[in-house]
C-alpha cells in the first residue's frame, strides 16, 4: 500500500428511495467512510444493505438525499471516467470486438489517438492477449470479467469500483482475477472499493473491511486487514480475520 | 490459458462424396423435365410448337453446372447449393407437371392457365413493355423507400431517445400509421396536387411506420446497464445514442428493414392500380382484363424476380449488419 494524497470522503450520506405506494425504503442510513489513494476498502454485508447503492452514488450514477460525498474536496455530481465502475455483469458491447470493447472510454472522451498503446497494454495485462479480435459470445465468464476490469483501467480511474464482478464466477477462475487485481492495484496505486459477500475475496483483496448492518445499511465495524501480500489463505492469521468479519456480520444473533 | 481462439472454417476445401451426390439431384430434376417434355406429344393447343421450355432447361442446367463445380471447391457456394439442393429440384418437378397438366393433356385450360413454354414466349415478346414497368416501378419503389428509410430511422431514433420527440411523434404514430397506405392515396393525391407525389407519399408512409416504430422501441428498451457502463467511461448522451443505442438497436433494425420492404411493395402495387397510372401491378390488372393470361404470368414472374432480389439483398445487408451475432434466426 503506497499512501498518497487522493481522498474519497463519505459523511452522514442517507438514500432513499420512494415506492408507488408512497412508503419510503431507507437504503442507506448516515453511512460515512474516508478512503485514501492506495487503499482497498471492501464493503461486505446481506443483500439489501445499500452497499451497491453507495457503490452507484460513488460513481455519480446516483443520487442521494441526505449527507456528502467529495472525491479530493469536490462534491461527486456526474459519472466520471476518473472513478471506474466494473459491474456485476460485464455489460460488454455484443457488436464490438474485445479490443475495440477495450477502447471504447478513450474513442468516448477523444483520447484513443493519443492512448492507442494503452489498450494493448491492458488486454496483456488482463491475459486476454490471443482474444483481440473475438466477440464477447465468443469468450467464457471469466474473460468477460477481464475485458470488463481492462475496460474500466484503460481510462486511469483514480477511484475503481467492484461491484461483485466476480461473483458469477468458478472459485479457480476467481481466484486468477483476484490476483490480477492486485497486480492492477500494485502498479497503478488506485482506491479501490469493493462491493462483495465474500468473506474470503474481502479479507484476501482488501486493506480494511467495512462491515454494513442489514437495511438501512450503515457501517458497523471496520476491520482492518494489515496481513502481507500474497497472503495465505489457509494460514492461521487469514482465518482469524475471517472470523473477526463473520463475527461482525452475525449482528442477528448478538 | 486453456481457451482458444475459435477457428474460422476455410473458405476453399473439397467436397465430399455425399455432398457431390446431393448436389446432382437437381441436374436429376432438369433432365428428368427435359426428357418427358421432349418424349410426350404436343397436344393442347393443337397448333402450338413450344419452342422455349427445353433451351429455357439447358439454359439452367448451364447454370446449375456453374455452380456445381464451384461448390466442389468453394465451402460456402457449397453450403448454400447443398441445402437448396431438394427445393431446387422439387421446384422443377413442379414445372414439369405443370408442363404435362397443360401442354402435355390439356388437363388445365387456356386462356387461364398457359404452358410454361407460352408464358416464356411472352415474355420475350412483351420484353420492352415489361423492362419499361419494371423501370417505372423500382423508380417508385427506390425513392419511396429512400425517403422512408431516412425519415423513420430519423424518426425512430429521436423518439427512442427524447421524451418529447415520442409525445408528438407517437400518436400520429398510432394514428396514421395502422391505416393502409391505399386507403390514404386518395387523399395524399389530393393534398400534393399530383398522383406521383401522393403515391410517393403512400409509399413513404408504408416504410416510414414500421421503421419508426419497431427502431424507437428497440432503442427505448435499450439494456440500462450498457448505458451506465458507457457514463461510467466518459461518454456523452450523444456518443451514447450513436456507439450504444444504435448498434444495439441494429437487430431490431433488420426486422423494421424487412417490414418496412414488405410494406413497400403493398403500397407500390396500390400506388400503381390507383394513383401513377404506370407499373408492373398495372401491366398485370390490365393484361388481367383482357384476358391475355400468358402475359400476366410473364409479369408475374417479373415481379417475383423483383420482390425476391430486393429481399435478397435486405437479407444480405441484414446478415452484415449482425455478422457479430451468434446462433441467429437467419430466415
Amino acid at each position: 500500500m503506497v499512501a498518497g494524497n487522493h481522498q474519497l470522503i463519505a459523511a452522514h450520506v442517507s438514500r432513499w428511495f420512494t415506492g408507488e405506494d408512497g412508503v419510503k425504503l431507507l437504503a442507506l442510513d448516515d453511512f460515512n467512510l474516508e478512503v485514501n489513494q492506495g487503499e482497498v476498502v471492501a464493503l461486505i454485508g446481506p443483500s439489501g444493505c445499500g452497499k451497491s447503492t453507495f457503490l452507484r452514488l460513488v460513481a455519480g450514477l446516483d443520487e442521494m438525499q441526505e449527507g456528502t460525498l467529495t472525491y479530493d474536496g469536490d462534491p461527486i455530481t456526474a459519472p466520471s471516467p476518473n472513478r471506474g465502475f466494473v459491474f456485476q455483469q460485464a455489460n460488454l458491447y455484443p457488436w464490438l470486438t474485445v479490443e475495440k470493447i477495450v477502447a471504447f472510454g478513450l474513442k468516448a472522451n477523444n483520447e484513443y489517438q493519443e492512448k492507442k498503446l494503452r489498450v494493448q497494454e491492458m488486454i496483456d495485462l488482463m491475459g486476454l492477449s490471443g482474444f483481440e479480435k473475438s466477440y464477447p459470445h465468443q469468450i467464457s465468464g471469466g474473460m468477460a470479467a477481464r475485458v470488463a476490469i481492462a475496460q474500466t483501467l484503460v481510462m486511469d480511474p483514480e477511484v475503481i469500483l467492484l461491484d461483485e464482478p466476480l461473483s458469477a464466477l468458478d472459485a479457480f477462475t476467481r481466484a486468477v482475477i483476484q490476483d490480477e487485481i492486485l497486480k492492477m492495484v500494485d502498479r497503478f496505486h488506485p482506491i479501490v472499493l469493493l462491493v462483495t459477500h465474500d468473506i474470503e475475496e474481502a479479507v484476501y483483496l482488501s486493506d480494511r473491511v467495512i462491515v454494513l448492518s442489514p437495511r438501512p445499511g450503515t457501517n458497523i465495524a471496520d476491520i482492518p486487514v494489515d496481513l502481507p501480500h500474497p497472503r495465505d489463505r489457509i494460514s492461521p492469521e487469514f482465518i482469524a480475520k475471517r472470523h473477526e468479519v463473520l463475527d461482525a456480520l452475525n449482528f442477528e444473533e448478538a | 490459458m486453456t481457451e482458444q481462439r475459435p477457428q474460422k472454417e476455410p473458405i476453399i476445401s473439397r467436397a465430399s462424396l455425399r455432398e457431390v451426390g446431393r448436389m446432382l439431384i437437381p441436374f436429376a430434376a432438369m433432365l428428368l423435365d427435359y426428357v418427358v417434355h421432349a418424349a410426350l406429344p404436343n397436344v393442347y393447343p393443337e397448333t402450338y410448337t413450344p419452342k422455349y421450355w427445353a433451351p429455357c432447361l439447358l439454359v439452367c442446367m448451364a447454370v446449375w453446372a456453374v455452380v456445381f463445380v464451384a461448390s466442389l471447391a468453394i465451402r460456402p457456394v457449397r453450403k448454400k447449393a447443398c441445402r437448396l439442393a431438394w427445393f431446387i429440384a422439387f421446384i422443377f418437378v413442379l414445372f414439369e407437371a405443370w408442363d404435362v397438366a397443360t401442354l402435355k393433356t390439356g388437363t388445365l385450360k387456356l386462356p387461364f392457365i398457359p404452358s410454361p413454354d407460352k408464358i416464356i414466349e411472352q415474355f420475350i415478346a412483351n420484353w420492352g413493355n415489361i423492362v419499361n414497368a419494371t423501370v417505372a416501378s423500382l423508380s417508385l419503389l427506390a425513392q419511396g423507400l429512400a425517403v422512408g428509410l431516412v425519415i423513420g430511422f430519423a424518426s425512430g431514433v429521436l423518439c427512442g431517445c427524447s421524451a418529447i420527440a415520442n409525445y408528438w411523434v407517437s400518436p400520429l404514430l398510432k394514428i396514421v400509421g395502422p391505416v393502409p397506405g391505399l386507403i390514404w392515396l386518395p387523399i395524399f393525391v389530393i393534398a400534393f396536387q399530383s398522383s406521383y407525389a401522393g403515391s410517393l407519399a403512400a409509399i413513404v408512409l408504408a416504410v416510414w411506420f414500421p421503421m419508426t416504430l419497431i427502431l424507437s422501441n428497440a432503442i427505448k428498451n435499450t439494456d440500462i446497464g450498457l448505458i451506465e457502463r458507457a457514463e461510467t467511461l466518459g461518454a456523452s448522451k450523444a456518443h451514447i445514442v450513436v456507439h450504444v443505442m444504435i448498434p444495439n438497436a441494429v437487430p431490431a433494425l433488420a426486422d423494421a428493414l424487412f417490414m418496412s420492404l414488405s410494406g413497400s411493395f403493398g403500397a407500390l402495387a396500390a400506388a400503381e392500380l390507383c394513383g401513377v397510372g404506370t407499373g408492373l401491378a398495372l401491366a398485370v390488372r390490365m393484361m388481367g382484363t383482357i384476358a391475355n393470361f400468358g402475359v400476366v404470368f410473364a409479369y408475374v414472374f417479373a415481379m417475383i424476380l423483383i420482390f425476391s432480389t430486393l429481399t435478397a439483398i435486405m437479407f444480405a445487408v441484414r446478415n452484415w449488419l449482425l455478422r457479430w451475432q451468434k446462433g441467429l434466426v437467419r430466415w
